[in-house]
């Protein structure tokens, strides 16, 4: 247990590390616009002091200096994707009606669905603002390929939430359809680790090697997003309600039995503590979960490949902690 | 030389032609971007498709670009590369306030929020956005000087954070009866600065002087006041509308000027928090509005900022009496006021016509 908790603490610190200088940067930008609506500038303030995202900036960094790139030259790009992301999970909150993430309202929650459909917008338009004037410090060849990532990934996200949202409440959706959503929403980490490696200047192979690894890193953190889904009563009954339901549970509906056991659970009014322990116990006992865990190695090691042939072997074995503290105790 | 002056009802075809001539080349072409995306989503790519070939029929952003342009002397096809992504930009936050006023229906058509539902409205809106963002960047490489895109990327920013100001103070006068006029006109005056954009845009990229495009600024801010107040005025009188503005909006400032009026305040507030408004109730409101002379007053209001409109165009070089002409053709519902700036200079119109 020791050993886990120093591998986890490893991995937040560093990312946080790389994150910090941006993360501040990214709340100053928004914040300095004026508002005269005391709401929306609240609900501005509330989003920002509940603001933690290291996952996002630290990937552009490790990308960036895995290439021979220096850190600080990732700042700005970091800035706007870290914008950009935030904007994204907003209104990703309104379609799937998330009230709690990470312990905490969300801004849809507490402020309702039209103030953060607009602090959403102002979110994408900051970002997409600070994107173009990164046009006078980035090379145009370069800053075409960031345009086209962006563009691309976004559109890849936004199929993938429509997709989700026409699976809403699916009880009968199968593991391989949100695994397939899973992998196209993993397309913003990619897009993470491609953005930085083309700012820290890497060539074209090692660019896409580590946009593999990025995509294998954000799906792995989706599928420890849906496990630890499972044991949150909470967060289950609005995955049954909103989105699909996590994926360890749609592997155990492969079983007829354990299917008709878990819904019984799944459909009542309110999902207890005891309720969730005991879909927890079912599905670790389930041999279709076993599946997905083994999905789960194989992405971990398509991750560690892709990597391997980086110089930079102390960076190499960070971003392999990075992996190991997502998968350790799936 | 005796020249036969068109009619009113000539006019306002001209007009329409102006729009339809300049504004249709960059709609369509924002209609070819949006559709050759490629989006492996059916529901999202059939709820693009719908917004931009069924819904959207924006001739007026476009021709306004192209006029303005003309109007300080610049060639109004340089306007093309940023009409199309203000286009998509303003179908992105259309599409989202529908989401925030729970609009289904305009005019006859379903919006895409009545026809798609709210996930797939935002979606799309978003899509929008970053289409047009990602085309503002490409319009450096279509002959746009590169420091004009900087420029006009700061003022849509500006645009959008005053726009969305706007729209969360409307939502704190949602269900309100004690709204005054002067704190509404300071809402609509905020959300004009859509309009303004597009002009005082236009100005830079034709090289108006500094004279010219504050001038233009605020041309476009108060044709964009106009065109508020007038869908205001028409939303009165539409049964659907004002059920809907009730319900869902602010009240439009006909009726807000007669709730001034003590007396009026006490007969239309017990209809105005009925839960449900009826065809009847509708009729009600507005003859007690009519009555306490909220139409005229609103009328009123909308003649003294076309007058003040039109002042600012003036002293152009070209299309004066075009851009005039749209102010009029906005506020079509004031009596038609500028034939003797018609019967001054009739040349001027033919010229803008036939370019």
């Amino acid at each position: 247990m020791k050993t886990k908790e120093k591998l986890i603490e490893q991995v937040q610190r560093l990312l946080e590390e790389r994150s910090q200088k941006s993360l501040e940067t990214a709340k100053k930008e928004i914040l300095q616009e004026k508002r005269e609506c005391k709401e929306i500038n609240d609900a501005f303030m509330y989003y920002v002091r509940n603001w933690n995202d290291v996952v996002h900036p630290g990937l552009i960094s490790i990308a960036c200096e895995a290439v021979g790139g220096s850190a600080d030259k990732a700042i700005p790009i970091q800035v706007v994707m870290l914008l950009l992301t935030a904007a994204l999970d907003i209104h990703d909150d309104i379609i799937d009606e998330s009230k709690t993430k990470y312990g905490k309202p969300t801004v849809f929650a507490r402020f309702g669905k039209d103030i953060a459909l607009l602090v959403g917008d102002a979110f994408l338009m900051k970002a997409l603002v600070l994107l173009h004037k990164l046009e006078k410090q980035i090379s145009t060849e370069k800053m075409d390929a960031i345009w086209d990532i962006i563009n691309s990934r976004f559109f890849e996200l936004g199929d993938a939430e429509a997709f989700e949202a026409s699976l809403k409440g699916n009880i009968d959706s199968s593991p391989e359809e949100c695994f397939q959503i899973l992998k196209m929403k993993a397309s913003t980490f990619e897009a993470h680790m491609r953005i930085g490696a083309i700012v820290g200047g890497g060539e074209q192979d090692i660019v896409d090697l580590l946009a593999n690894y990025g995509r294998a890193l954000g799906i792995l953190i989706s599928i420890r997003e849906d496990f630890i889904d499972v044991f949150e009563p909470d967060e289950l009954k609005n995955r049954v309600r909103n989105e699909c339901l996590p994926l360890p549970i749609l592997y155990a509906f492969k079983n007829p039995q354990t299917k008709k056991i878990i819904l019984d659970y799944l459909s009542k009014r309110e999902i207890s503590d005891k309720d969730a322990e005991r879909i927890v116990d079912i599905i670790f006992e389930e041999e279709n979960v076993e599946m997905l865990r083994n999905e789960v190695k194989r992405l971990a090691e398509e991750a560690y490949n892709n990597i391997s042939g980086i110089p930079n072997k102390s960076l190499v074995s960070r971003m392999k902690i990075l992996i190991k503290g997502i998968v350790e105790d799936l | 030389m005796n020249q036969k002056h068109p009619s009113q009802e000539e006019l306002m075809e001209q007009i329409q032609k102006i729009l339809e001539e300049r504004g249709r080349k960059a709609l369509d072409m924002a209609r070819k971007t949006v559709l050759d995306e490629e989006i492996e989503c059916k529901e999202v790519r059939e709820a693009l498709k719908y917004f931009m070939t069924e819904y959207w029929h924006d001739v007026a952003r476009p021709a306004l670009l192209s006029l303005v342009c003309e109007a300080v002397g610049g060639d109004p096809d340089i306007t093309t590369p940023i009409a199309i992504p203000l286009m998509l930009i303003s179908g992105a936050i259309d599409i989202h306030d529908d989401i925030i006023d729970q609009s289904k229906i305009k005019g006859s058509r379903p919006t895409v929020l009545g026809k798609f539902g709210k996930d797939i409205a935002l979606l799309v809106g978003d899509a929008l956005l970053f289409k047009g963002f990602t085309l503002l960047h490409e319009a450096a490489e279509k002959g746009i000087p590169a420091e004009k895109v900087a420029v006009i990327i700061a003022i849509i920013k500006n645009t959008f954070f005053e726009l969305g100001d706007a729209e969360a103070l409307e939502l704190q006068f949602r269900g309100r009866i004690d709204i005054t006029p002067e704190e509404y006109l300071r809402v609509v005056r905020k959300k004009a600065a859509d309009v303004e954009a597009h002009t005082r845009i236009s100005a830079i990229l034709g090289d108006g002087s500094k004279k010219e495009i504050e001038a233009l600024g605020e041309y476009g801010r108060l044709l964009g006041m106009i065109i508020i107040l007038r869908d205001d005025w028409i939303d009165i009188v539409d049964f659907e509308e004002i059920a809907h503005r009730i319900k869902r909006e602010c009240l439009p400032l006909p009726l807000l000027y007669a709730l001034q009026s003590p007396k009026t305040n006490s007969k239309l507030s017990s209809i105005l928090f009925k839960k449900t408004i009826t065809e009847r109730d509708a009729k009600i409101i507005l003859e007690v509005t009519d009555e306490a002379g909220g139409l005229r007053h609103v009328e009123q209001l909308m003649q003294e900022i076309a007058r003040n409109a039109r002042s600012f165009v003036k002293d152009l070089k070209k299309n004066r009496l075009g851009l005039q002409l749209l102010t009029e053709f906005c506020a079509r519902l004031i009596p038609f006021s500028i034939r003797e700036d018609v019967n001054a200079d009739p040349i001027d119109l033919t010229i803008n016509v036939s370019s």
